[in-house]
Parts: C-alpha cells; sequence; structure tokens
C-alpha cells in the first residue's frame, strides 16, 4: 500500500480527461497549421532572398537587331566599352544560337532563324563596389545603336515587395492561430475548472496555495501542449516532404527547394522554425491555463 | 487564539446569523458549542476557518484579523488550522489514505513522506485496514472518522470540529473524543461544536451556547 501510493500517487484533479483531450486534438490541428505556415513563411523568405541574390551580381545588356546596322561592330563597341567600366567583372556576349534558344518554348524550332533576334551580353558585376549604371548606360546609348541595359533592379524590387506582403501574411496568419489557441486553452482551463470546483475548494480549505493548485494543473496542460505540439510538428513536417517528393520538386526545376536547403542554412532553420511549434504550444497552453485558474481562485476569495 | 468582538454575520443580504458575538479562545483551550440546529454553529466555524466575513465587529483568528488576508496569507492559516467538516468533504477520487495524506501534500510535503503518521491516524479511527478503499464505499461513521484523521494529520495549533462524533455509535464517540482531549493535553486549541451532553460532561470542556437570533452565552 505504501509503496503504491508512493510511487504512483493519484492526480489531485481528475475530471480534466475528456476536457485535455478535445484540447489536443484542437491543438494538435493549430500546430500543424502553425508549422505548415512556419515552413511558407521561411521558403517564401529564402526564396526572395535567393533569387535576388543571383539577380544583384549580374546584369544583361540588349543590343536590338537594326536593318542598316552592322551588328557585330556595335556588339564588340559596346563589350569594349563595358569591360573597360569600373565594377564589372567580366563581360561576354551570347551568340546569336543562344539567344535563340531562349525564344524556342515559346515560338518553336527553326521559327526563330529569320526572326530579328537581339543579341544579348551577360555582365558578372562585383557586388561590393558595383558600377555606376546611370554613367554606363549613358555612355552606352550615346555610343551604341539600338542598345538597352537591364540591372535587374526592377526585378529585384518587385521581388522584395512580393516577399514582404508574403511574409506579412504569413506572420498574419501565425499570429492568429496564436490567438485561437489562447482562446481555446483559456476554454479549457475554465472547463476544467468547473469540473473540478468542489475539489478546488476543498483544497482551498486544507491550505493550499494557488502556486500549489495550479501546479497540479499544470502537467496536465504541459502534457497537453507538449503532445499537441510535436504531433503538428511532426504532420506538418510530412506534408512538407510529400509536396517535395510528391510534387515534382526533385527535378531541378525552377522551385529548386533541394538547392535551397543548402542554401544559407535553410535546413536547418526549418528544423530551428518547426521545433518553435511544440515550444509556443507548450507555453501557451501551461501560461494561459495557470493564469486562469490563478484568476479563478482570486476571484473566488 | 481566538478573538470576536461584537461581530455580525450573514449569508448575503439575508438575516443575521450572528449577532454581537463576544467570544475569546485562549491558546490550549478547550471549548464546546453546542445550540439548536439552525442556530449558526457551522456559520460561526465558517468565519473561524476563513470562508465568511463578517459585516460587522472584529473577528481575528490565531491573532490575525479575518478581513485583512490575501489568498498566500489564508493559505497559509489554514494550514495551522485542523477543520473537520459537518459534511466530511473527502476527494472521492482519492484513496482514504491520499485524502488524510492531502493536507501534508498541500503544505508541500512529497507524497508517501508521512506513510506513518497517516497509517498511525487511520490505525487510530480503526480504519487501517480500509487505507485503499474510496470514500464512496465506506458508512458515514467511517468517513466522519476519515475527515478527523485529516484534520489532524498535520499537527494543527487550532482544531475545529463540527460535530465530528455525530455519526458514529457511543464507543466509537468515545474512542474519538480521546483523541481530541489527548491533542489538547498536548497543547492543541480545541473548538468542538455538538449536541452531545453526555460527551461534554464526560471531558469537562467548558460550553458556549449559541442561542436563537445570533448570540452566544458563556
Ligand atoms: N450557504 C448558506 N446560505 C444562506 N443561508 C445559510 C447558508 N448556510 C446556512 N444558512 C442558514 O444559516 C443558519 C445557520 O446555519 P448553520 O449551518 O450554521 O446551523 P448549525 O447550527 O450548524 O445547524 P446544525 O446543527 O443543523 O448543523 C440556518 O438558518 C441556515 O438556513
Ligand atoms: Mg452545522
Amino acid at each position: 500500500m505504501t509503496t503504491a501510493s508512493k510511487l504512483n500517487p493519484s492526480p489531485i484533479f481528475p475530471n480534466a480527461a475528456a476536457h485535455l483531450r478535445s484540447l489536443a486534438m484542437t491543438m494538435a490541428v493549430m500546430c500543424y497549421l502553425a508549422g505548415l505556415a512556419v515552413v511558407s513563411l521561411l521558403i517564401v523568405q529564402h526564396t526572395a532572398r535567393a533569387w535576388a541574390e543571383g539577380l544583384s551580381h549580374e546584369a544583361t545588356v540588349q543590343l536590338q537587331h537594326l536593318s542598316n546596322v552592322d551588328e557585330e561592330q556595335e556588339l564588340t563597341k559596346a563589350l569594349a566599352l563595358i569591360k573597360s567600366t569600373r565594377g564589372v567583372i567580366s563581360a561576354a556576349a551570347l551568340d546569336k544560337s543562344a539567344g535563340a534558344k531562349l525564344l524556342e518554348p515559346w515560338l518553336g524550332k527553326g521559327v526563330t532563324d529569320d526572326l530579328p533576334i537581339p543579341r544579348l551580353i551577360r555582365i558578372a558585376i562585383d557586388e561590393h563596389n558595383p558600377p555606376d549604371f546611370a554613367q554606363l548606360e549613358a555612355t552606352l546609348t550615346a555610343k551604341v545603336k539600338g542598345v538597352s541595359l537591364d540591372t535587374h533592379r526592377r526585378w529585384q524590387a518587385q521581388l522584395s515587395r512580393m516577399g514582404t506582403s508574403l511574409v506579412f501574411l504569413a506572420s498574419l496568419i501565425l499570429a492568429l492561430i496564436t490567438l485561437a489557441s489562447v482562446i481555446l486553452v483559456s476554454y479549457t482551463a475554465r472547463g476544467v475548472i468547473a469540473a473540478n470546483t468542489a475539489i478546488i475548494e476543498v483544497l482551498e480549505l486544507v491550505g493550499a496555495e494557488p502556486r500549489f493548485i495550479s501546479r497540479q494543473n499544470d502537467k496536465q496542460f504541459f502534457t497537453t501542449g507538449l503532445f499537441a505540439g510535436v504531433i503538428g510538428m511532426f504532420a506538418s513536417l510530412l506534408t512538407c516532404a510529400a509536396v517535395y517528393y510528391g510534387g515534382g520538386f526533385t527535378d531541378g526545376s525552377a522551385m529548386d527547394l533541394g538547392a535551397m536547403f543548402n542554401f544559407e542554412n535553410f535546413g536547418e532553420r526549418v528544423i530551428a522554425g518547426l521545433a518553435l511549434v511544440p515550444l509556443l504550444a507548450t507555453l501557451i497552453a501551461v501560461w494561459v491555463s495557470r493564469l486562469t485558474l490563478l484568476q479563478h481562485l482570486k476571484k473566488n476569495s | 487564539m481566538i478573538e470576536l468582538e461584537n461581530v455580525g454575520l450573514a449569508y448575503g443580504n439575508g438575516p443575521d446569523i450572528l449577532q454581537n458575538v463576544y467570544l475569546h479562545i485562549g491558546r490550549g483551550d478547550l471549548r464546546f458549542l453546542t445550540g439548536a440546529s439552525g442556530s449558526g454553529k457551522s456559520t460561526l466555524l465558517r468565519l473561524l476557518f476563513l470562508a465568511l466575513q463578517p459585516h460587522q465587529g472584529m473577528a481575528r483568528v490565531l491573532g490575525k484579523d479575518v478581513a485583512s488576508h490575501t489568498p498566500q496569507s489564508r493559505a497559509r492559516l489554514r494550514r495551522k488550522l485542523g477543520v473537520v467538516f459537518q459534511d466530511f468533504r473527502l476527494l472521492d477520487h482519492l484513496t482514504i489514505f491520499e485524502n488524510v495524506e492531502l493536507p501534508l501534500r498541500a503544505a508541500g510535503g512529497e507524497p508517501g513522506k508521512h506513510t506513518n503518521d497517516v497509517n498511525d491516524l487511520l490505525d487510530w479511527v480503526g480504519l487501517k485496514e480500509r487505507a485503499r478503499d474510496f470514500p464512496n464505499t465506506l458508512s458515514g461513521g467511517e468517513k466522519q472518522r476519515v475527515a478527523i484523521a485529516r484534520a489532524v494529520v498535520t499537527k494543527p495549533e487550532l482544531i475545529l470540529a463540527d460535530e465530528p462524533t455525530g455519526n458514529v455509535d457511543p464507543a466509537m464517540a468515545k474512542r474519538l473524543l480521546r483523541l481530541f482531549l489527548e491533542l489538547n493535553r498536548l497543547g492543541t486549541t480545541v473548538l468542538f461544536a455538538t449536541h452531545d451532553k453526555h460527551l461534554i460532561e464526560r471531558s469537562g470542556g467548558q460550553v458556549i451556547h449559541l442561542m436563537p437570533g445570533g448570540r452566544l452565552s458563556q
């Protein structure tokens, strides 16, 4: 008898199981959604940054095909000008077939042979010491016919604008999930309190302090929050894996998640972000239920 | 220990249950509280274990005004009290042993740490064999004995017992009274509400009588 009661004292709040079970289930769904939102947020942030990064050390010069101009001569002129500009690491003209190849997917093979396809010069830029693009553009347009400079700045700005708004959206979703969880936990805690009113009263009468009473509660909400968080986290991880392997992202297409995982520790950040989900769920479960109970005890006295 | 000065007390906006009550009980005293059913004995005890507040006068328990407590100080004071409730208030989901152990756990004790004390007490009230049973398998008198064991397990400074022998036979009543007398001999202050004239005569304690209308005669 003595060993039994030593090893396994009965929980002091017995009438909580049903409330906690439904909390565990709804909270697991919340954590699943939160996990998806976290991963989406990180993907968007990273894609935008990876692309912007790629764009920022490149620029392109385009030479319009003009009927009465010697294309090769203009090209050489432009190349010389570009190469002599400070901040340019290298510049190379794509040959005619390369330009045609870029258009092939839209126009079809062979069609491009007769078309006036613009010639392209790809410029590698020293990121830390970028050239004065305005100056370069002015010089080029003055001396080369049909030239235009694309610094990708417009793309970069748009990318970062899109990135910012998507990150904002994902954060908003996360905030709403957090709010809903807080309400959910507080509602459950009130149910647990109502189901255990008589017990709480006896505890108070035998001199249990509010802290002692809320500790009885903490244990149950701790395990519930942790359980829900871990389930939700693994479910969202599984979903991401399924989308990645099942959704055709492994073939090196534009959304190459595989490559992204190696860019700036993306994989580690996803793991860290997802690990936050059960942590936050446990914290919310314990803190909100504790506050609700302490509030109840205070109001009671 | 207990000082009441001109205390008036009512439930909500209802009539006064206690009126102009003066009461002084010193450390180590033993007092019996009598009065007709409905005269307010339980109400007076509720005031003393800080479950009710007077609307008039001043009430001090263990040197502290009952109106000046915080939740923490109230809990601290209650741990120095041993209360036998008229309706027992056992927790049905805990075993008899765990019910008696509860005040020790509430005071911060590890479960199972005071096993010997609890078992000795259960032995005294004749329920050692029932330690692992649950309260709803006990008779009224047996529950009452568990309630008494729980009230005294912490060796309280002041025992407030609300008809603690109301549900047991005379022989058991005598045995339980001995427990209270023994604790009183060791220095515990005891306030014992009862209708049992024989018990009072046997013990030689002083009697406080609650009269209809809520006044005390001592
Ligand atoms: N919670 C309550 N709300 C309103 N009135 C109450 C409440 N509890 C008791 N009373 C009233 O207070 C009066 C005194 O009740 P109390 O329980 O103190 O009497 P008692 O002397 O303990 O009686 P008994 O000997 O039957 O236990 C009764 O008239 C009762 O109706
Ligand atoms: Mg009574």
